[in-house]
């Protein structure tokens, strides 16, 4: 089908990024992650299934660097998708629409996936006895 | 594919505008799959605190302690409930960014009917995997 050549609206390598564009953009991203730590969770699961050797091999490909390096990639998406999922949630209950609240409610998200990421991996090292 | 909520109601019948629009859109489903995404997202949230608590807290450092503590009734429908959750949230999800992004229209179609018999293959591995392992593997 031959399309006529209409005027498009300012694209993205013109377009500024603001907290709430990129916060917006990072919910799919962080959405694609977490599907790849979906395969991760049915490898984990599958393996227990099949018994104590495949769990056991399961648990070593988790603990090498690139394991830990994954879990660490899915658990900054995991807190991300769900601080900021959470805002959606209260955007669709009908709150929150002021631009300043937007801005908040983004800076709320970062900070949250931060801290929420940097407690889970203290108390895996704890537990590692990195300490 | 019709346009007709547009137009108000269809002149000679006694069907609101609700009634015309119910059921339309974009993907003609109206506001189902947005409204299955929030309510997935909602039981998944305490769901997946709760996974990642337990898994803080050393239940499948190894193979026997991991059975166990599938194998209570409990954990092994949270576990369930969780991956069954989980599938159905990344069904909605992937699919809309396919259908937003994927431009060429057989390869939206058949990039949607994999994406739905991938998650019924892999969904369906995991949960059986969770009864197995909490039936004693």
């Amino acid at each position: 089908m031959a399309k006529r050549k209409r005027p498009l609206s300012p694209h993205l390598h013109i377009y500024k990024g603001q907290i709430s564009s990129v916060v917006s953009v990072m919910q799919r991203v962080t959405g694609g992650g977490l599907a790849v730590g979906l395969g991760f969770f049915v490898y984990w699961v599958g393996a227990a299934a099949y018994g104590p050797e495949a769990y056991a091999t399961a648990q070593w490909f988790l603990t090498t660097w690139f394991g830990y390096l994954c879990l660490f990639g899915f658990s900054v998406c995991m807190y991300f998708h769900i601080c900021n999922g959470i805002r959606h949630l209260i955007w669709d209950i009908g709150f929150g629409f002021e631009i300043h609240q937007v801005t908040i409610g983004g800076i709320l998200v970062l900070t949250g996936t931060a801290l929420f990421t940097v407690i889970t991996w203290i108390i895996v090292a704890a537990k590692l006895g990195v300490f | 594919m019709t346009f007709r909520s547009a137009l108000g109601p269809k002149p000679g019948t006694r069907r609101s505008s609700l009634g015309h629009a119910r059921g339309l859109g974009s993907t003609g489903r109206g506001t189902e799959h947005w409204y299955w995404e929030r309510l997935t997202a909602v039981a998944l949230t305490p769901l997946t605190i709760w996974f990642i608590v337990s898994l803080l807290s050393g239940v499948a450092a190894d193979y026997e302690s991991m059975r166990a503590w599938i194998g209570t009734p409990l954990n092994m429908a949270l576990l369930g409930l969780l991956a069954f959750f989980y599938f159905w949230h990344a069904w909605i999800a992937i699919g809309v960014v396919i259908e937003d992004y994927v431009h060429h229209e057989a390869t939206n179609i058949g990039g949607l009917i994999v994406l739905k018999m991938a998650c019924f293959l892999f969904g369906a591995i995991a949960i059986v995997s969770i009864v197995l392992v909490g039936l004693g593997g």
